[in-house]
């Protein structure tokens, strides 16, 4: 993928965006007004191009490829018989996805219906909408809980994973105001798996030779890791073992 | 001298964009891009090494829908067109750097010279359809060819539904079969998404090996002493070829070989700097300034004061970055061994084919080289397949794979991001109601049975992994809400009409001629219903 450097851009090329942009005056501005100006506008946008001055010129992105990015594009025009997309369905689910070792990503709804027959019941219902988060200790099967408190028009929500080992799932729930209790959906469970690594770590540091040939494949020309989860916690812990020595 | 295998994968992928309602559509230029300065230049180049009896071996995977592009008589015909109207340029920009800008003469020679071998490769020796070129390297030994899933799609976020895993992992395959007639032993996961069970439908369609990540070994549940110098296997028999991604990363970094100064700078190109007037039947109506091509400068620096591209200096460099490379893959290789018993190890090693060529434009030169540098006598790499690897020696660790891909951070956070997960509320969705339309009305026949094909054809393009990339990127964010968006309505018409055990055939024959991807399609593959 193509992000455009913008400092890379001749001036011409910088016009043609400022007359794009609607920017005044834009044949007279000098590069550095040119930047400034499609700066502000861009990085508001809805990002045709990607603007950020700083991450451009520090990343410089030549490295990736395939696509570039275009400035003006045509849309496709509707077939005969297209309804615009809904926001959402009418059904009560909650589905959760696991993004990383760290966090899933929960969506869900409640139906028209569903909503209805529990105001019929007691409106106090709606008025405490909440996420309730299992998580289960792999190997002892121990199980915790804890409750997220959403709104009745949130419609996602990212859900931390504390422990790694651990099997999740949510339930999306309501509560009245005399304390009953509804779980209207539950999603499908997900295992955050323990790295072997992460629970054997004075194995590591007895062999520096492992450590580096294992752990060099992740690690960048310029030496930072690319993961933000297991090899800091790997380091944390070897740091530790090093100062308890 | 020691060994070092080299695994070296190259995947080609483009969205599927075809519009033939438009006389020319922007978006199409992507793949004309990458035919012209990426797939025809390397198949030349693979073609001369054959010919000068040099015995390489890499592997390369074709995504189904750059496939289905790629044999697309509408795109075929507008690929012609697009080198036609090109060569006018070629020929109008020799007149003119001749008389005004004689430093990027040469340059612009090049480029028609480039656009004219292509073009008459093009019509001459592949009859309009590359794959047939790549597929008799396949067959001579030189290329290994992988499947791939049908639209790209990155996998791990649709977990939660085997059947649209294994309908993405059949249509890839069918694909494959129909234009290479052969089944696959790889499957490249797209971004080396891998999540753990997903063997499991690989194995049930014959696969026998996969690319993926460096973190799949590395944050697995078992210890593995070798890392990713060395396959590992699942307990069901699928081999792991775990990527190096730090001898990757020289190429494919902030600082790695195509950001030197000397080589040819990629965003400076004719098509933004010259006049309006000049350029304007070149570009995109209505005067939208896009890539030509036609690029004459180098690096040179982050600003915009460019030096001229000086041909013969990129080129000498490119053959010492591809001696860098091999240097480097030999000194890994001696701090590696130690963990490997009596085994030389492996470095599999994955990039996106555009990046030769099209994005780095000394890339294919720096592949050259490496291949020439790789095949001497005394070279620490030996190049190879994972088929040709495994031919000897097949007994790998089994360990448990971890949820890992080859983006950013390692796992999902690219395609799970707050810019883009909103759209599996709807792909899910999609996916649920196909389930449920192929279940209601199994073996249709007729009108039916087309409404409901394009319908599964309409899921498997909004699955694909484009549209949330590109959200997630911010780069032709609006063009992938559009395309998500109208392949998820274009499938909600199947399913109001059917539930009303209607046909909307107004709709169906322009989707058709629209959306005419994998023509084979049986939607009845939304009903396959195993024990995944």
């Amino acid at each position: 993928m193509i992000l455009v450097n913008m400092d890379s851009l001749s001036i011409a090329e910088l016009r043609y965006l400022a007359e794009r942009e609607g920017i005044e005056d834009f044949d007279t501005m000098d590069q550095e007004d040119l930047l400034d100006e499609l700066s502000d506008i861009l990085e508001i946008s809805d990002g045709a191009f990607n603007v950020n001055k700083d991450l451009a010129s520090s990343s410089n992105r030549r490295y990736v490829n395939a696509l570039s990015d275009f400035p003006g594009h045509e849309t496709a025009e509707r077939l005969p018989g297209v309804e615009e997309l809904t926001d959402i369905y009418k059904e009560t689910s909650i589905h959760l996805m696991m993004r990383d070792l760290n966090w899933a990503f929960a969506y869900w709804s409640i139906s028209p219906l569903t909503q209805s027959k529990l105001i019929e019941e007691d409106a106090s219902y709606l008025k405490n909408v909440f996420l309730r988060v299992t998580s289960t200790n792999d190997k002892n099967c121990k199980t915790s809980v804890y409750d997220i408190e959403v709104s009745k028009d949130d419609t996602s929500w990212n859900i931390n994973l504390p422990d790694f080992g651990h099997t999740y799932q949510v339930a999306l729930c309501v509560q009245n105001d005399s304390g009953m209790l509804i779980a209207l959906a539950q999603s499908l469970a997900i295992t955050v798996p323990q790295p072997y690594w992460t629970t054997n770590t004075a194995e590591l540091e007895e062999d520096p030779v492992l450590f580096n040939a294992l752990f060099s494949s992740i690690i960048s020309r310029n030496g930072q890791y690319k993961d933000e989860i297991v090899i800091p916690e790997l380091v944390n812990k070897l740091v530790a073992r090093e100062g308890r020595r | 001298m020691a060994n070092n295998n080299v695994n070296f994968i190259l995947h080609a992928h483009m969205p599927f964009v075809r519009h033939p309602e438009y006389k020319r559509f922007l978006e199409e230029d992507w793949l004309f891009e990458s035919i012209n300065e990426s797939y025809l230049p390397l198949l030349r180049m693979f073609k001369s090494l054959k010919k000068k009896n040099i015995k390489f071996k890499l592997s390369m995977c074709f995504s189904p829908t750059l496939i289905s592009m790629l044999v697309d008589p509408v795109l075929q015909q507008r690929y012609v067109d697009y080198l036609e109207l090109h060569k006018k340029l070629g020929l109008k920009e020799i007149a003119r750097c001749t008389k005004e800008q004689p430093e990027c003469l040469d340059m612009a020679k090049r480029y028609l010279n480039l656009i004219e071998t292509n073009l008459k490769e093009y019509e001459t020796v592949y009859k309009r359809n590359i794959l047939t070129g790549f597929k008799e390297l396949h067959e001579f030994g030189y290329i290994e060819l992988l499947a791939s899933a049908a639209t790209n799609a990155f996998l791990p976020a649709y977990s939660e539904y085997p059947v649209a895993i294994n309908a993405q992992i059949i249509v890839g395959i069918q694909t494959f079969i129909k234009e290479f007639g052969c089944r696959p032993d790889g499957f490249w996961l797209p971004e080396l998404g891998y999540y753990p069970g997903i063997e499991k439908i690989l194995a049930k369609h014959g696969i026998s090996y996969v690319p993926t990540s460096s973190q799949s070994v590395l944050f697995s549940e078992d210890r593995c002493d070798t890392g990713v110098y060395k396959p590992v296997k699942t307990s069901n028999g699928i081999t792991l070829f775990p990527r190096d991604f730090q001898i990757t990363n020289l190429v494919w970094s902030e600082e790695g070989y195509p950001a030197s100064k000397e080589y040819r700078e990629f965003y400076r190109d004719i098509g933004y700097d010259l006049d309006l007037d000049y350029i304007r039947p070149y570009i995109h109506e209505p005067d939208v300034r896009v890539f030509t091509g036609f690029k004459y400068w180098a690096i040179t620096n982050n600003g915009p004061e460019k030096d001229y591209y000086n041909r013969e200096k990129a080129m000498d460099l490119a053959k010492e970055h591809a001696k860098n490379f091999i240097f480097n893959i030999g000194s890994k290789g001696r701090q590696v061994r130690p963990n490997l018993g009596s085994d030389d190890p492996m470095f599999t090693l994955c990039f996106d084919t555009e990046l030769f060529g099209h994005w780095w434009y000394e890339g294919i030169e720096w592949l050259e080289q490496f291949i020439l540098s790789s095949t001497e006598e005394l070279s620490p790499v030996t190049l190879t397949t994972p088929n040709a690897f495994l031919k000897d020696k097949r007994d790998y660790q089994v360990i448990r794979p971890a949820l890992s891909s080859w983006s950013t951070g390692g796992f999902a956070q690219i395609w799970i991001d707050g810019s883009n997960n909103w759209i599996y509320r709807h792909t899910h969705k999609t996916v649920e109601r196909m389930v449920e339309l192929s279940d209601r009305y199994p073996r249709q026949e007729s009108l039916k049975k087309r409404f409901l094909n394009q319908a599964a054809r309409e899921v498997l393009l909004s699955m694909a992994g484009d549209w949330p990339y590109l959200l997630y990127n911010q780069s032709n964010a609006e063009f992938a809400k559009n395309q998500l968006e109208s392949h998820i309505e274009n499938f909600n018409v199947v399913y109001t009409n059917m539930c009303k055990n209607a046909v909307n055939t107004e709709w169906l024959v322009k989707a058709e001629a629209r959306d005419t991807i994998f023509p084979f399609i049986d939607y009845n593959i939304f009903n396959f219903r195993d024990d995944f």
